[in-house]
């Protein structure tokens, strides 16, 4: 067997386990490196979608807060009222009146399982309110996190500064 | 033998030289694999789980989390194979909620994340589930039928399931399949399902004795502009069209005289008529100026539109000239008659409606011709009855399976500026649907933000897909007749335009009556039935006052009592007056435990969103208000009253101290 030869076998099967089992040539090969492949790869194809607003609007709010904003309406507007300022038409006969939801102080104070006890476990059981009940039993843990996301749509945006 | 070197060399050369192709095509596979995106991921992942790892199980767990292709396979649902959780590897993860895609968790929904395994991805977000990499798998290959549905319009794939029109935790479906249904969108497209869609458009015969031309003509024009709520869409019609439909309508049925003077009916007392339009609680289902429940008809405007002798005739018996109608028959006395009419001629007209002509229109035969073909041909009788035209074929194509129709089989027409999407198509289509084409038919619908986007998911929600039969959530359409002469006076009395009786009927009422024998006595529900008192002071849509004859009221509160029962409900709760311990245990649960003066109100104090209690004792049965605290949503699944989990005492306590209210001891 010639040298050159014998060097060429042997260039073969080294390359050959160079090429398989080493990051080389990546770009050269398959175009783009994958790490630039932005993560929110699903948001940006839906924008590339809709550059038309008009025609397909995308709602103000996302599922979940959807979902929230149908049960806020439903149990918790008649008090709290539309948009959580605490002036539902059933407050007016309340005392101590109900939360002003929308205030940017009470949000921010609020984590989100603080809320959901008090909606949960209903104002008697947080030594609030017993005109505040459980709601617990009838939406459940699911339901109230909707709620709670909604809620979080109604705060008000940061007070300015002086 | 011997061979010379110099063959034997020839030979190792392409021995070599076939090893190095041999090679290299094996090693273009392990490359590929080493170059996909999931691996980059995958790696990630483990790097994440090894950071927030808290025990050393945890990190065990982490560190054997090989890179290798994950996949949901569902045998059962069409032999589904996902493998979308190659990169999106944290949606099971409820720890992972707070990383970035595609490693977060995936949101809360009903089914989620318990269901994964039987759903999979691609049945709720579409897409190519067997693609492992990111422009296949979401579908952006220019070859596959069913791209990813944009976040917003996911709700869609609810409906390939949920058949019915309210869904579960799905608003936006729900909204867009009750707008489809509303508005009359299977009037002229046919899906499948929905065969059985009734238009509750008014019948078109004799209008002659009813409005006139003028007003006809500004109402066919442009229906939204005479009365903004109106279901009725604009149908852009040519003026030429609009008068052939005058002219065919004002000759329906043939034979009838045309406008009719108001010659023998003497004038009414608008101020009688007033307090009998308060009275008898019209803006229970209609609305004046917007005010009222507004599942009829907007009432300002109706002296533009109709003649007072029609008028009178319809509130004497509305079902003579609407046999299809919801309004109730009412007894009303002739006087009662000329007074109302007079009111509402005197007070509910239009300005800015043109003023008849007091002429007779006699529209020569080629003009009704013609109409009756501009009739035909935008399909009007899709939601209008009106004699002489019996058939009621659909115009428009059939939409079944419109939800996954493939880009390629749509039609754009000269909507060049569309994105070629599905979803794009549809909106288009729903939003403008005369831009596509000349010499389309379709109506112009006003359908802004999120109801548009509501009809644009129920539309997509139709997929005419075959789904295996345990995943297929829907109703079964309840079929109800009331018997006998109780079934003639709920028909009388259209009992079931508002309440809801055995699955059937509507929902303007809060309350069912299907276990109203159950709930309330029958001595007040026969008055109730006579002089319906207020129960609910903050509702609009309140019981109106029939002024039905005392005989049929006790009979339908006896049918009631008797046969609107549940035996899950006690009949009998106390077998003697209940301990006045008890009742005073209850007052002070009712007010202090529970709270229930939130809501409730007695004696002038508490909230008033819940029903008055004061007169809780004679209304209700015991054994219902026991039943009730204990669970009030197994009534209706809606109702506001809060389940507190009252434990049995507390609720003999509650029902004994309810049950006293408003009786003497």
């Amino acid at each position: 067997m010639r040298k050159t030869t014998r060097i060429l076998v042997y260039l073969a099967v080294g390359f050959g386990f160079v090429l398989a089992w080493l990051p080389a040539g990546r770009s050269l090969l398959f175009g783009s490196d994958p790490t630039d492949i932005d993560m929110n790869d699903s948001l940006q194809t839906e924008d590339i979608i809709t550059d038309d607003a008009w025609r397909t609007p995308i709602p103000d709010l996302g599922y979940r807060e959807r979902e929230g904003r149908a049960l806020f309406r439903h149990y918790c507007a008649l008090c709290h009222g539309q948009s959580g300022e605490g002036d539902g038409f059933n407050a007016y006969n309340l005392d101590p009146k109900p939360r002003d939801l929308s205030d940017h102080e009470f949000q921010t104070a609020q984590t989100d399982e603080d809320l959901a006890e008090v909606i949960g476990g209903g104002g008697g059981d947080a030594g609030l309110s017993n005109a505040m009940p459980p709601w617990g039993k009838v939406l459940g843990e699911r339901k109230i996190g909707y709620v709670i996301a909604y809620l979080r749509t109604l705060a008000d945006s940061l007070p300015e500064t002086d | 033998m011997r061979n010379d070197g110099g063959g034997l060399d020839r030979i190792w050369f392409w021995f070599a030289a076939m090893s190095f192709v041999f090679l290299v095509v094996l090693a273009i596979s392990p490359i590929k694999d080493y170059f996909r995106e999931y691996r980059k991921y995958q790696i990630d992942y483990r790097d994440q789980l090894l950071e927030r790892a808290g025990t050393s199980r945890e990190l065990r767990d982490a560190n054997r989390e090989g890179v290798r292709i994950r996949q949901i396979w569902n045998p059962d649902y069409p032999n589904r194979v996902d493998r979308c959780t190659s990169c999106h590897l944290g949606v099971e993860n409820p720890g992972m909620a707070d990383a970035s895609p595609p490693l977060r968790t995936h949101p809360m929904t009903p089914h989620t994340p318990e269901q994964f395994a039987s759903f999979g991805c691609v049945t709720c977000h579409r897409g190519q589930g067997r693609a492992t990499t990111m422009m296949d798998a979401h579908g952006l290959a220019s070859d596959w039928a069913t791209p990813m549905l944009p976040l917003r319009y996911t709700e869609a794939s609810c409906g390939t399931c949920h058949m019915d029109e309210e869904v579960p935790e799905a608003n936006l479906l729900s909204r867009g399949r009750t707008l489809m249904a509303e508005l009359g969108c299977y009037a002229c497209h046919e899906v499948d399902g929905h065969e059985a869609w009734e238009s509750d458009a008014p019948d078109l015969d004799g209008l002659s004795r009813k409005t006139s031309p003028e007003w006809l003509r500004t109402w066919i024009a442009d229906p939204q502009s005479v009365r903004p709520t109106t279901k009725m869409p604009y149908i852009q019609l040519g003026q030429s069209e609009i008068d052939s439909l005058v002219a065919f309508l004002w000759t329906r049925p043939a034979g009838e005289d045309d406008f009719l003077q108001d010659e023998e009916n003497p004038a009414g007392d608008p101020d009688r008529g007033e307090t009998l339009f308060r009275e008898s609680r019209c803006i229970s289902c209609h609305t004046v100026d917007g005010r009222g429940n507004g599942s009829a008809a907007e009432l300002s405007g109706i002296a533009s539109k109709v003649n007072r002798r029609w008028l009178i005739e319809y509130l004497e018996n509305p079902h003579a000239l609407q046999p299809e109608t919801k309004m109730p028959r009412y007894y009303f006395t002739r006087q009662d008659l000329l007074d109302l009419s007079q009111y509402l001629m005197d007070e509910l007209w239009d300005p800015e409606a043109p003023p008849p002509v007091e002429q007779a229109f006699r529209p020569p035969q080629k003009m009704v011709e013609g109409g009756m073909r501009t009739f035909r041909k935008y399909g009007c009788s899709g939601c209008h009855q009106i004699s002489g035209l019996t058939d009621r074929s659909r115009i428009g194509p059939e939409l079944t399976g419109i939800g996954r129709k493939p880009v390629d089989q749509l039609d754009f027409g000269r909507r060049d500026d569309l994105p070629r999407t599905l979803h794009d198509w549809i909106g288009a289509k729903v939003s403008s649907p005369r831009s596509f084409r000349d010499g389309l038919k379709m109506p112009q619908f006003i359908l802004e933000g999120e109801d548009l986007t509501a009809v644009i998911t129920a539309l997509l929600s139709n997929t005419g897909e075959v789904i295996p039969e345990e995943y297929r959530v829907e109703r079964v359409i309840a079929n109800y007749d009331p018997p006998g002469r109780f079934g003639e006076l709920v028909d009388r009395y259209r009992c079931l335009s508002c309440h809801e009786v055995e699955g059937v009927g509507g929902d303007i009422s809060t309350a069912p009556l299907t276990v109203e024998g159950s709930r309330v006595q029958e001595s007040w529900l026969k008055n109730y039935l006579l002089r319906p008192s207020t129960i609910r002071p903050i509702l609009t849509d309140r019981m109106i006052p029939l002024r039905m004859p005392e005989e049929d009221a006790a009979f339908l509160a006896n049918f009631m009592q008797n046969v609107y029962v549940d035996d899950d409900i006690p009949a009998r709760l106390f077998s003697e007056e209940p301990d006045p311990a008890n009742v005073r245990r209850g007052s002070h649960l009712f007010y202090e435990r529970y709270g229930c003066q939130a809501c409730h109100m007695i004696d002038g104090r508490g909230g008033y969103f819940g029903p008055l209690l004061d007169e809780a004792g004679v209304r209700l049965k015991p054994g219902w208000v026991y039943w009730w605290v204990l669970g009030s949503q197994r009534w209706r699944d809606d109702v506001r009253c809060p389940d507190y989990g009252v434990p049995d005492r507390d609720a003999l306590d509650l029902a004994a101290f309810i049950s006293s209210l408003g009786r003497t001891p």
